[in-house]
């Protein structure tokens, strides 16, 4: 019980107060290191499938935690059909099966790859890891312990909130088994490391681009027309 | 007005009324934690009636029990094992009764037995009709929603063939669980005791109707084979996968690779 409390009540708190102070103190004396450190400069190929697949996979996948959180009864409605239930279920194995072949791609990059090796730090790889644990875990929760949109409305909704309302209910997961359990904690200990690595960035995700005006790019001349008279063809 | 005497009467004023508060306290845990599987004085349920305890128990071994049935089983108290046989092997379960708390019950159940008040009831006992274990099965897999908004069984159950692609695996398969606790599975579900589910129902009861509704289901399926690990989602999510591999590949022949690879000379 006393376990549960710590690691349920407490250490989600603590990750969550060093995730805002730290991100503040960084970006009052860094605002510029608020950045993914782009790497695509470096290597473009591996990176462009390997981050296209992670983003697309995680971004649902996430979207689909957050609906859960601030919307239960509304995931609950949509799953009261059993067949609309294996439809978000399958939906979401999907993307989470997505994410990890972007991310253990990715992995590979920065392990393997010369030039990226150089710019790679320890937290990097880190982070990493710990997003691989996390992604692992979660296709492990939503494949052996279903349906988890459902129970996660119903156990892990409350929990989450209670915690946002201060009013700590670890007994909602407290008796869940060890699989989701290592899910929710790799989960606050990626939150508490966010102002430590490179996910600063989607702290920064530039949203704005979506309405600013358009920027035009203008060429001296159309590319296709300047390649092919400049290769000698 | 604050005499020793009057103090004093205060006091035992107060004193009455928690002791009155402990007695409510220990009435509503019954209602929200026992009551499930045990009455006082209304017979045995999933488990034993509990009138007369004190006769039966020692208050060290009752209270003990209550706080951690599961060490007793493990380290195999006789009367612990025989209470399981007894039970049809549904362990009780650990449901984080304080000391404090254990020892409210023992005096609400002493209390009862010595007056004679009947904690609890033995749940429906009409017969159950077809039109029960049809609704009891929309029930189960939530295409009929409870009246106070519990969640569908589903979500983490199975029970036979019940639901698209089978049931949840969170909780264990309930396809046999209509045999083992037989009348008392109405009551179990209608306020379940079990730690995962005992905060999520404690704000959503299922009515008695409803409970008897889907313990009416689990009852016909009872016999059948149990459900089979259905093996559909990772299928699915892998075919999903594919797909999505597939349209990225399209989309991506639009890309732009950059200058520099259209400038180099073909070797």
């Amino acid at each position: 019980m006393l376990t549960n409390t710590f690691l349920f009540v407490g250490y989600p708190y603590l990750m969550i107060v060093l995730a805002i102070l730290v991100s503040i103190i960084r970006y009052r004396y860094t605002p510029f290191s608020f950045s993914s450190l782009s790497s695509q400069f470096l290597e473009n190929d591996q990176l462009y499938w390997g981050s296209n697949f992670w983003h697309w996979g995680i971004v649902i996948v996430l979207l689909g935690h957050l609906t859960a959180f601030l919307m239960p009864g509304a995931i609950l409605s949509w799953n009261a059909n059993p067949v609309r239930l294996f439809l978000l279920e399958a939906t979401g194995v999907t993307m989470g099966m997505l994410a990890l072949l972007g991310l253990v791609s990715l992995l590979v990059r920065r392990l393997t790859h010369s030039r990226i090796k150089v710019v790679t730090s320890t937290m990097d790889v880190i982070i990493l890891v710990l997003l691989l644990v996390q992604v692992v875990s979660g296709l492990d929760t939503a494949l052996r312990y279903r349906w988890g949109s459902s129970w996660f409305a119903t156990n892990a909704a409350p929990y989450l909130q209670s915690l946002f309302f201060f009013n700590p209910k670890p007994q909602y997961v407290a008796s869940l088994p060890l699989g989701p359990k290592i899910h929710m904690l790799s989960a606050f200990t990626i939150i508490g490391l966010i102002p430590f690595t490179r996910l600063v960035h989607f702290l920064v995700v530039p949203l704005h681009y979506l309405w600013r005006t358009p920027q035009l790019v203008i060429w001296n001349r159309r590319p296709e027309k300047r390649f092919n008279s400049q290769s000698g063809r | 007005m604050f005499n020793g005497k009057g103090r004093g009467r205060t006091l035992l004023s107060l004193a009455l009324v928690s002791v009155g508060l402990v007695a409510q306290d220990a009435e509503a845990q019954f209602k929200k934690q026992c009551m499930s599987c045990h009455t006082v004085g209304a017979g045995a349920k999933v488990g034993p009636d509990l009138k007369g305890l004190a006769e039966r128990r020692t208050k060290d071994w009752a209270t003990g029990f209550m706080m951690a049935p599961g060490s007793y089983l493990d380290r195999g108290d006789a009367t612990a094992t025989e209470l399981l046989k007894a039970a049809n092997g549904v362990k009780m379960p650990d449901l984080g009764i304080t000391a404090g708390e254990a020892e409210a019950i023992w005096k609400l159940v002493d209390d009862a037995t010595k007056a004679g008040k009947v904690i609890g009831s033995a749940g429906i006992a009409r017969p159950v009709t077809p039109a029960d274990i049809a609704n009891g099965r929309l029930l189960f897999e939530g295409r009929k929603h409870f009246a106070k908004g519990a969640p569908a069984c589903l979500s983490c159950h199975s029970a036979s063939s019940a639901g698209f692609a089978g049931g949840g695996s969170l909780g264990p398969d309930l396809t046999a669980v209509s045999g083992k606790m037989g009348k008392g599975l109405a009551s179990a579900i209608e306020t379940p005791a079990f730690p995962t589910m005992q905060n999520v129902f404690a704000k959503a009861p299922l009515t008695a109707e409803e409970a008897f509704q889907v313990a009416a289901f689990l009852g016909s399926v009872s016999k059948e084979p149990p459900a089979k690990k259905d093996i559909m989602l990772p299928i699915v999510g892998l075919i999903g996968l594919v797909g999505g591999l597939q349209i990225s590949r399209i989309v991506a022949r639009r890309r732009f690779k950059g200058v520099r690879s259209q400038l180099k000379p073909k070797a």
